[in-house]
């Protein structure tokens, strides 16, 4: 079915909108909570919830992009339940190692820069990610958004994984280069 | 706010990224797994006949660019399945060569590598990586054409220009030592990136001089 279809299902408040975008992204948005939680009954509870929530915007909200925008929703409710869990100190899984990584773009702080809106944040990360080239910008989506570990972005894109280690650390160089310009302190 | 913090904040920011970008990243994995799943891109031998599809692909639907930096299309409605994976690792120059119709002589090793991997962007450009045990070294790219395709957008506090064997090098970094090495020469576009590891200009000098 095509998103314009399933969308005015929504608008119809019609339930079959929820089997439409459970058919078509279910499969994705557990994928992205998997990829956070590393435990499935936390993922597809996190699948679940983010159809809920999907019902409960959509109207008045009209996505642009339905899987960009369920992916947004299922990404911010893993984050979440992954909070939650770390706070209960059973949690575990590939998120620290990102976080690790992601400390190597924090500039060190100057003392003068002002904290930055999330929104002009995202601005940055933004102008950021269109100064890549495609696959640098790819590599670095599937490991700090959708989570994939790098031995599984080097079997999707058919290349080694030094080679996507390279990248994801230049990629990080510039990301940090990003921020110091930008005067950026969270 | 510590740095662990700010990563935090930092990756949740991530979600708010252009749906292009969200979009972009999985539409194109998807393709790939879509190819996978039917076997036929997973053979070594079929991913030969793979490679010449692909370039004559790329020469039928000449303008079309597949590692284009710029914001891909964002309206929801197109259709990125069709993307050719840009990256194709090699295990030769000779089969870069093939690949992209030139060749690129570049070293065995630079300073303490371990081991170099050549890859192949689009069909017409080559890169060889340069390892140092698990960290990466320094690259070194070439094109045909003239623009600059070192992929490194990043600002340097210096910029100087200096003639390595009859052509002009553009060199990027701080403190004397170079980050970043552009020239044109013959109709073909280098680059050699050493971020990871600035050189001295003696020594890059002579990276230079030994690529062809």
């Amino acid at each position: 079915m095509e998103d314009r279809q399933i969308i005015d299902l929504y608008f119809q408040r019609s339930e079959g909108a929820i089997s439409a975008t459970r058919d078509k992204y279910g499969h994705l948005l557990c994928s992205i909570a998997l990829g956070i939680l590393k435990n499935m009954q936390d993922a597809e509870e996190c699948e679940s919830d983010t159809y809920l929530k999907t019902w409960n915007v959509i109207p008045p909200t009209v996505p642009n992009v339905l899987s960009a925008f369920l992916s947004k929703i299922v990404r911010n409710l893993s984050l979440d339940r992954y909070e939650h869990i770390t706070a209960e100190k059973r949690g575990g899984g590939e998120i620290p190692v990102l976080l690790d990584e992601l400390e190597e773009c924090i500039p060190d702080p100057h003392g003068t820069g002002g904290s930055v809106q999330a929104e002009i944040l995202a601005d940055l990360l933004n102008e950021f990610l269109g100064s890549l080239k495609k696959d640098a910008r790819i590599f670095f989506m599937r490991r700090y958004w959708y989570g994939d570990s790098v031995e599984e972005i080097s079997r999707k894109y058919n290349c080694g994984e030094s080679r996507v280690k390279m990248s994801l650390m230049r990629s990080r160089n510039t990301l940090k280069a990003f921020l110091e310009k930008a005067g950026y302190t969270i | 706010m510590n740095k662990s913090r700010q990563a935090k904040v930092l990756f949740r920011a991530l979600t708010d990224v252009s749906d292009s970008y969200v979009k972009e990243a999985r539409e194109t994995a998807a393709s790939d797994a879509a190819a996978e799943h039917t076997g036929f891109f997973t053979s070594r031998n079929v991913m030969r006949f793979t490679i010449a599809l692909a370039a004559c692909l790329v020469i039928f639907f000449a303008g079309r660019s597949i590692l284009n930096p710029s914001t891909p299309s964002g309206s929801g409605t197109g259709d990125m399945t069709q993307d050719v994976n840009p990256l194709q690792e090699v295990s030769s120059m000779e089969e870069a060569e093939k690949i992209t119709g030139f060749a690129l002589k570049a070293p065995e090793s630079v300073g303490a590598s371990t081991g170099r991997i050549i890859t192949v962007y689009s069909g017409n450009m080559i890169e060889v990586s340069y390892e140092n045990g698990n960290d990466s070294g320094c690259s070194i790219r070439k094109a045909a054409g003239s623009d600059d395709i070192s992929g490194d957008s990043n600002e340097y506090a210096a910029l100087k220009t200096v003639s390595i064997n009859n052509s002009q090098v553009t060199l990027k970094g701080e403190n004397e030592k170079w980050s970043v090495a552009t020239w044109t020469a013959d109709g073909y576009s280098y680059a050699v990136d050493t971020q990871t590891d600035p050189m001295a200009l003696p020594d890059l000098a002579k990276l230079i001089s030994a690529i062809k």
